[in-house]
């Protein structure tokens, strides 16, 4: 059973998110934040971090920053969720942190599942 | 400086530092005002009048601009002007990206130029700022009619913890199609 990380500062996000993805098999974790996420890394592996870019304190960039500069964590697999798209240099950016690909909000929950699974085959 | 007008770009970040800082504003808004024929003029590190000043000193139209003073008020109340709306507060973000929005589809602007985006941080969290340029970016940049480009200029200042300016520049890129350093 994949092990997915949703981290989202919205709570309605988080409990769609919940729904969506352990409906699908999926054993779901919940952070609010990139602190909280950060610190749950500490006792817990998952397969994909799903997180949104925009969240109050550490953004999804920072928090994505510092998972690669761990080794234990930095081949965790991550997506960000956006409101805007990334720009070019946005893009270059997520290559660097070598982030999978990005979901803007709000989205479909069948693309949603559909693009987790396929970063996760 | 022939980038700041690229067609296509919609969202610019220039990243400034504070030697020859106000010199280094009026080629931009020289060069700008050559492409935009009237632009929206955020202010968060100087009120109006002071901007005011600084733009008739060096010859440019005054009517090329209508402005937002977010400044002005916050130490005593200020009744708006025909070529400017204050703002209780640089804080309230809500009230700024409801007056921009207004601002910008009233007067039929073709730029917004946000100076200084950075000074945001001195009083909001990073992440006000971002949601601000987030908000610009996948609403009132898309909606309006005769926006083409806004400019979001950022300066490097003492008062402001690096980490904290770092951080938020870093972020910015990501959504700026033009991120341009302007030593």
């Amino acid at each position: 059973m994949a092990k997915i990380m949703v981290v989202d500062d919205e709570e309605s996000l988080r409990e769609l998110a919940n729904a969506i993805f352990s409906n699908e098999g999926f054993k779901v974790i919940l952070a609010s934040s990139g602190q909280e996420c950060l610190e749950l890394l500490k006792k817990e592996k998952p397969d994909l971090i799903l997180m949104d870019m925009m969240m109050p304190g550490m953004s999804g960039r920072e928090t994505a920053e510092k998972i690669r500069q761990d080794p234990k964590t930095k081949d965790i697999k991550i997506v960000f969720l956006t409101v805007a798209k990334f720009s070019e240099t946005g893009k270059e950016t997520l290559d660097k942190l070598n982030v999978k690909d990005y979901i803007t909000k709000p989205f479909d929950n069948t693309d949603l599942v559909k693009r987790v699974k396929k970063i996760l085959k | 400086m022939d980038e700041i007008n690229k067609e296509g770009d919609d969202l610019i970040l220039v990243n400034l530092e504070e030697e020859r800082y106000y010199d280094k504003l009026i080629n931009l808004l020289r060069n700008i005002t050559k492409d935009h024929k009237k632009v929206c003029y955020l202010c968060l590190n100087r009120p109006y009048n002071d901007v005011l000043i600084d733009i008739q000193k060096n010859s440019l139209d005054v009517n090329n601009f209508f402005f937002i003073d977010t400044l002005a008020s916050y130490y005593k109340k200020q009744e708006n002007l025909n070529n400017c709306i204050f703002i209780d507060s640089p804080r309230n973000i809500e009230e700024i990206k409801k007056t921009i929005k207004i601002v910008v589809n009233k007067e039929g602007c073709e730029g917004l130029f946000v100076d200084t985006i950075s000074s945001l941080l001195l009083y909001n969290e990073g992440s006000f700022i971002i949601r601000l340029v987030h908000d610009l970016k996948s609403g009132i940049i898309t909606e309006s009619k005769n926006l083409k480009r806004s400019f979001l200029i950022s300066l490097k200042r003492d008062d402001i913890p690096k980490e904290d300016y770092t951080n938020l520049l870093k972020d910015l890129s990501m959504f700026s199609d033009e991120v341009i350093q302007y030593y």
